[in-house]
């Protein structure tokens, strides 16, 4: 904490830059390994506020939007929007080592358009990774409406759609005004999860209407496996056939979402 | 010998099991045990042991310019009988080794590293322990292998090595991945780079290991995809959906294009379903195999095999084994050399007269073939469809129930629809 304040009394640039330190580096990696399930390279956008994210997979079916304010870490300051494009696997293989007992600090200067990262416990490992250039694809909100919500327990959700992913590519879901159901259909075999409102796993379930819609797994697997590594509470949204939006509840205002579109079946 | 081929095929229909009876009948040559003759050059490593495994030359009993024997390059266009011809007339003399022995050297391992250098055939000689066993192995990963002896001893007289090779073979820091792209991107031939692959010439002095050679072929088809998939992956998309048609020895290749980031499928439709299970023992037939619901006028039954990937690739290997990874080599060996990128669905159905399978190197030369031929343009991936089970037998919604991009194309939408 004194090291950054002092740097920062230092140096007052003109330039685009920002720093951040986390006293767990872990925490850090495991939400960028959040990202890293559907995203290859991503758009970070840094401002005085937080650090941002949107973008789509490659295939643009799936969507994931991200915020870690600035009271998500130790330290943070940003002295304007700067925007950096980071191959979010090769940021990962940097951090692969990472322990929870070292802290981390992340700065980037505008001039040379490199990221630093000092990871520090016993020793002090420094990392410099380049960026790249920036898209410039527009990832804009989806636009729908949600007639359906589902509150449940991350843990409960990764067991529920395990289980499903290994009967099937695809899974239906139906809410009902008390009634939270997974289908799965196989080759061979399904299976049928059905989830009451007074569930220990279920914490609200909101229905305007009955609602289903079916989703590919590969896509949903990833996403809930990514977000129950850093939350433990995932709100499913969506309406028939429309796409669904699976936000994971983050400490300090952070935000972690995904929207994944349908899949329908019709010849 | 030919026990599998007995098994499932009438005496009438396999020819080829009945030439390869009257082969074993009429090849008086081999009757002996000792042989000279010109190696195409010709190297085997097996796989039973491993990690003691057999090893050792492929040497025919003539002299010459052998060279076609083994390699299956110029190979296309050829019919059974003369691809069973140039596999039966090479006889393999064997000898143990440990897949360490890369490094360690010996004079066999040795000599057959040099022959694996040679760019010509070379003069060779043979002693073998006892007569050669004449077996015809058929297998549709690896390749149809001839008759086999015992080695005691094996001579090699010199010719010219391919300095490429050479190059990559005493540089004991370079990366075996590495030095197998270099090699292609040098133009030296997928059969010789994996050849030389086989015998542990390529990687850093400390990790050269033998290689089994169905392995090896699919190590090289696997790498060298994998570098190229990286460079499609930069490159902009196709502008519409394309659609080609290729046939050999009673397969029907039908190739999609799609104007979509890199995903890749390869699915294989075996009429007899027998064959597969008998040529190919690692495939389940239970789990990793899909019936069609097709059923031809003439009574068969076909079952498909396929794997898919996404734009990252995949992590684990691939159900239908080589032949998935010797087709994504053609096509992102095509993709890169236009400089484009797109999705590929490749469909290969087997009919009945593929009467014995002959190794990886046919569905990569195929599809190699294929991508040359001249595609047809379509503005949807229906209208693609259409055409492509039009030039198919198994009809539209069998591949697409057996298909998880066509899947993915037809009943997943995408994000950006909805905004």
């Amino acid at each position: 904490m004194l090291e950054s304040s002092i740097a920062s009394e230092k140096t007052k640039p003109a330039h685009a830059m920002f720093k951040a330190t986390m006293n767990d580096a872990r925490l850090f990696r495991n939400l960028l390994g959040a990202i890293s399930s559907l995203i290859e390279e991503a758009d970070f956008n840094a401002t005085p506020e937080g650090i941002k994210l949107r973008s789509m997979d490659p295939s643009h079916i799936a969507m994931v939007d991200f915020e870690w304010p600035k009271t998500a870490f130790d330290t943070y300051e940003c002295n304007g929007n700067t925007k950096l494009r980071l191959s979010v696997s090769n940021l990962l293989k940097l951090l692969k080592r990472t322990r929870s007992d070292e802290s981390i600090e992340v700065v980037y200067d505008d001039t040379n358009k490199k990221l630093n990262i000092t990871l520090k416990n016993k020793i002090t490992r420094k990392f410099i990774t380049p960026t790249l250039e920036p898209s410039t694809e527009e990832v804009p909100t989806p636009k729908v409406p949600f007639n359906a919500r589902v509150k449940i327990t991350a843990a409960s959700l990764r067991d529920i759609i395990d289980d499903a992913q290994a009967i099937s590519d695809n899974v239906k879901l139906e809410v009902t005004p008390d009634k939270f159901t997974v289908r799965a259909t196989g080759e061979l075999s399904s299976a049928l999860i059905e989830l009451d409102k007074g569930s220990d796993a279920i914490l609200d379930i909101d229905a305007k209407e009955p609602t289903k819609a079916t989703y590919n797994l590969n896509y949903l697997g990833e996403i809930i496996r990514a977000g129950s590594g850093a939350s433990e509470v995932t709100s499913l949204e969506f309406s028939t056939n429309m796409p669904i939006k699976v936000e994971f509840e983050m400490p300090q205002q952070g935000r972690l979402l995904y929207y994944l579109a349908p899949r329908i079946e019709s010849e | 010998m030919c026990k599998r081929v007995k098994q499932l095929s009438s005496e009438a229909r396999c020819a080829v099991h009945l030439k390869a009876i009257s082969l074993e009948a009429h090849h008086p040559e081999f009757d002996t045990q000792s042989i000279a003759g010109s190696s195409p050059p010709g190297v085997f490593v097996g796989r039973f042991g491993y990690p003691k495994v057999f090893i050792g030359p492929m040497v025919p009993n003539v002299s010459g310019n052998t060279e076609i024997l083994d390699t299956p390059e110029w190979w296309m266009g050829k019919g059974f009988d003369e691809i069973v011809a140039f596999r039966y007339s090479l006889l393999r003399g064997y000898s143990k080794a440990s897949i360490l022995d890369a490094q360690k050297g010996g004079r066999l391992i040795e000599t057959l590293q040099d022959l694996a250098m040679m760019t010509k055939p070379v003069d060779t000689e043979l002693v073998l322990a006892r007569p050669p066993r004449k077996i015809l192995d058929l297998r549709e990963d690896s390749q149809p292998f001839g008759p086999i002896a015992p080695l005691t001893s094996f001579k090699m007289s010199s010719s010219s090595a391919d300095n490429r090779i050479e190059k990559a073979f005493y540089d004991g820091d370079l990366l075996a991945d590495d030095a197998v792209l270099r090699l292609y991107r040098d133009g030296v031939l997928v059969t010789r780079i994996q050849r030389a692959f086989s015998l542990g010439m390529f990687g850093e002095d400390k990790r050269r290991k033998l290689v089994p050679t169905r392995w090896s072929i699919t190590a090289v088809d696997s790498n060298l995809s994998l570098r190229l998939m990286a460079r499609v992956r930069q490159h902009p998309l196709i502008d519409e959906y394309r659609v080609y048609k290729y046939t050999y020895l009673d397969n029907v290749y039908v190739g999609i294009l799609t104007p979509e980031s890199w995903r890749y499928e390869w699915i294989e439709a075996w009429f007899e379903p027998e064959l597969l299970a008998t040529s190919f023992p690692d495939v389940d037939m239970k789990v990793d195999v899909e019936p069609s619901g097709y059923t031809s006028l003439d009574g068969y039954r076909p079952v498909m095999l396929g794997d898919s990937e996404g734009f990252r690739g995949r992590k684990t290997y691939a159900k239908p084994g080589g032949c998935y990874y010797s087709a994504r080599l053609a096509v992102s060996e095509y993709l890169d050399s236009i400089g484009r990128q797109a999705g590929a669905i490749m469909l290969r159905e087997i009919h009945p007269g593929y009467i014995m399978p002959v190794g990886v190197w046919n569905v990569r030369e195929s599809l190699r073939a294929l991508l040359k031929t001249r595609f047809e343009s379509f503005d949807s991936m229906d209208a693609a469809m259409n055409r492509a089970t039009g030039l198919l037998e198994i009809p539209k919604r069998s591949w697409i129930q057996a298909s998880s991009l066509l899947q993915k194309a037809y009943f997943q939408r995408k994000i950006s629809e909805f905004n």
